[in-house]
């Protein structure tokens, strides 16, 4: 607990350079691109109408207003699975950075979250903007919005800091990742409500915590109810405990990055 | 005072990988996750081992050896860049390193926006990189360029900048991996002047050189490191003649430097050579006087490096007198010598300052080919030089 308390600490001390960081990421990552930023909300959007097509005009799945609800699942989706892409190649992009920074390594994929979070708020606008063209107005649910996305944030940087960490010594881990992210995204309740698993099968998606933060964001921007009390939980403490866990791996492996780079 | 770094006990080992060591995760959570590595094994290769190494503060160290000894891995673990295996380091104040310039640059972002970056990550505060942009950017010389993106820069410009911003850490400790090459000459020049004031104002400088001359010249203190393990420490040409005495090579020798002999190992049959390094005045009188203990031949030859010599050179045996010899393009001076005579050669050189700068090149050998194959024991050729600049 003290290790992650200094891990907290040091993190909190070097939120400068993560700032400038998160800048960076966001300058070089659109510079030469005439849309810019707008590809943040553009990709997702892309994603939409290919769901929508497929789910809505060819599956004929039974559902009001299917593409709001979509949209709802799909940005935050899009947040974690690049996020924790990125965060996982993270210590090996910044090899360099990582063994003379003077501020701790969990910055980069700190960083890498950050600057994916950046985009998901930006795009929010949007998102509320087709919301209410879409016949859904926001109601007070709303102010749960922030707490889920902090679990979010919790859940996605304890599991980036272990991927992160263990990807220096075991690169195949980069190899599975967008397979893994992949099947992921199938088994998560992005294009489907949580409701359409069966009963029987549903304690199973306790063990993906994502399911219940996908769910969370479904129901406070388009059901407009407050999140699932006992599953919301559950994922909260989880991604303390991963967070936990991977402050604890990431510290153990810490010494050994610089020759495992 | 405490020393500015202090190395006791140091190792370091690194795994060799190799086909049949799969680093298979499952072998890594049943093993190594809840147990640390033993650090031996056939895997396992030391490049440092005990190392005890202190640097005074305000003292400069050259550290040489030959490729794969150790000294870059001596100097990140000084850097704190690696850790070691076992012992303990300890540097007072910031140490920055000079050591792959300008890696953490990113190429799509400005050479602005990098400068901040960079300068965040190596520990300085916005306030501190904002007072010193102007500096690092003019010492850089790269005011035309600063606001285009780093993949427009060249190689040169990259190195510039990364040199600048390491310089500009103000750092207590400057640890440099022959750094010194990076750029065109003005550039060198300026980087060496930036040293020599870092010397003046008392800084501690670690430098891991090739260029014996200037691990003589400039270092205060030099350290050897061969096959992981410190050889020799103490004075420069103490050290440095130890060093390629050890390495079977030439002994160099500063010009300017008061006459000394150098002790120059033959074994039978074989050949030995000292080399000194050229003078860079207009003229060099370099006086060898050996003291053979063996018969053979004794040759003295000068190297430049330069396809062309415009050289005066003048080899010639000055006592007992028997003449001189003028031979550029390839200026070799042979004399056969009897055991236990003492003959002393003068080489006198005009026109150093009119060879390309190259002082890696310069060099006068003198190799002696021992004929007494059959001679018991190791025979020795002492020179005596003197080369005035």
């Amino acid at each position: 607990m003290s290790g992650f308390l200094a891990t907290a600490t040091r993190l909190w001390n070097s939120r400068g350079v993560v700032q400038i960081l998160i800048a960076r990421d966001l300058k070089a990552r659109y510079r030469g691109t005439a849309l810019g930023f707008l590809w943040s909300f553009l990709n997702p959007l892309i994603f939409m109408s290919v769901y929508l097509l497929v789910f809505s005009v060819y599956l004929r799945i039974q559902m009001e207003n299917y593409a709001a609800f979509l949209l709802c699942g799909l940005l935050p989706w899009t947040w974690f699975a690049s996020a924790l892409a990125e965060s996982s190649r993270s210590i090996i992009d910044n090899r360099t950075l990582v063994t003379r920074s003077a501020s701790p390594s969990e910055i980069f994929p700190l960083v890498s979250i950050g600057s994916n979070l950046l985009h998901f708020l930006l795009s929010l606008p949007v998102l509320l903007g087709l919301l209410i063209v879409f016949g859904v107005r926001p109601r007070w649910t709303l102010a749960f919005f922030p707490v889920v996305v902090v679990v979010q944030f919790l859940f996605t940087f304890g599991l980036a800091l272990i991927c992160a960490s263990l990807a220096v010594r075991f690169r195949d881990l980069l190899q599975i990742m967008p397979t893994a992210l992949n099947l992921w995204f199938f088994i998560t309740p992005v294009f489907y409500p949580v409701t359409m698993v069966p009963p029987d099968l549903r304690p199973l998606l306790l063990l993906n915590p994502m399911a219940y933060v996908i769910d969370a964001y479904q129901s406070v921007l388009f059901y407009r109810r407050v999140p699932r009390p006992f599953e919301f939980t559950l994922v909260l403490v989880l991604a303390v405990a991963l967070l936990a866990a991977g402050a604890w791996i990431f510290n153990a492996r810490r010494d050994r990055f610089a020759d495992e780079l | 005072m405490p020393p500015a770094i202090c190395l006791r006990g140091v190792s370091k080992s690194f795994r060799r990988r190799t086909e049949r060591d799969p680093r298979t995760l499952k072998s890594y959570l049943l093993r190594d996750l809840w147990r640390p590595r033993a650090p031996s094994g056939p895997h396992q290769v030391w490049a440092l081992q005990d190392v005890d190494l202190t640097v005074e503060k305000g003292t400069t160290v050259g550290i040489i050896g030959r490729n794969g000894s150790g000294k870059s891995t001596l100097l990140h673990i000084m850097g704190g860049m690696l850790k070691p295996t076992t012992g303990t380091v300890r540097v007072e104040g910031r140490a920055s390193a000079l050591i792959e310039l300008g890696a953490g640059f990113h190429p799509e972002l400005t050479g602005r926006e990098n400068v901040l970056v960079n300068g965040l990550l190596l520990g300085l505060s916005k306030r501190e990189v904002r007072d010193r942009f102007d500096s690092i950017v003019s010492f850089a010389e790269l005011h035309d360029s600063i606001d285009e993106p780093m993949r427009t820069y060249s190689t040169g410009m990259y190195m510039r900048l990364g040199f600048s911003v390491a310089v500009h850490l103000d750092p207590d400790v400057l640890l440099i991996d022959e750094v010194l090459a990076v750029g065109d000459l003005p550039f060198v020049e300026k980087c060496r002047e930036r040293m020599n004031e870092f010397k003046r104002r008392g800084k501690t400088i670690v430098l891991v050189t090739h260029d014996l001359n200037t691990a003589q010249t400039w270092c205060d203190h030099a350290v050897w490191i061969h096959q992981g393990r410190v050889s020799a420490a103490g004075d420069p040409s103490m050290v440095v003649s130890a060093y390629c005495r050890g390495m079977g090579m030439a002994v160099p020798m500063a010009a300017g430097q008061a006459p000394q002999m150098l002790a120059l190992a033959v074994t039978p049959g074989n050949e030995g050579t000292v080399w000194i390094p050229g003078a860079t005045g207009a003229a060099a009188f370099i006086v060898a006087t050996m003291n053979v203990g063996a018969a053979g031949v004794l040759t003295v030859s000068v190297e430049t490096g330069a396809a062309r010599l415009p050289l005066s050179l003048t080899i010639c045996q000055i006592e007992p007198v028997t003449g001189a010899r003028l031979t550029p393009p390839a200026p070799t001076f042979s004399l056969r010598v009897k055991s236990g005579e003492t003959p002393t050669l003068g080489v006198f050189i005009q026109g150093w300052d009119r060879v390309p700068f190259d002082p890696a090149s310069h060099r006068i050998y003198i190799h002696f080919v021992d004929e007494g194959a059959v001679t018991r024991g190791a025979t020795s050729v002492g020179v005596a030089t003197r080369a005035t600049g």
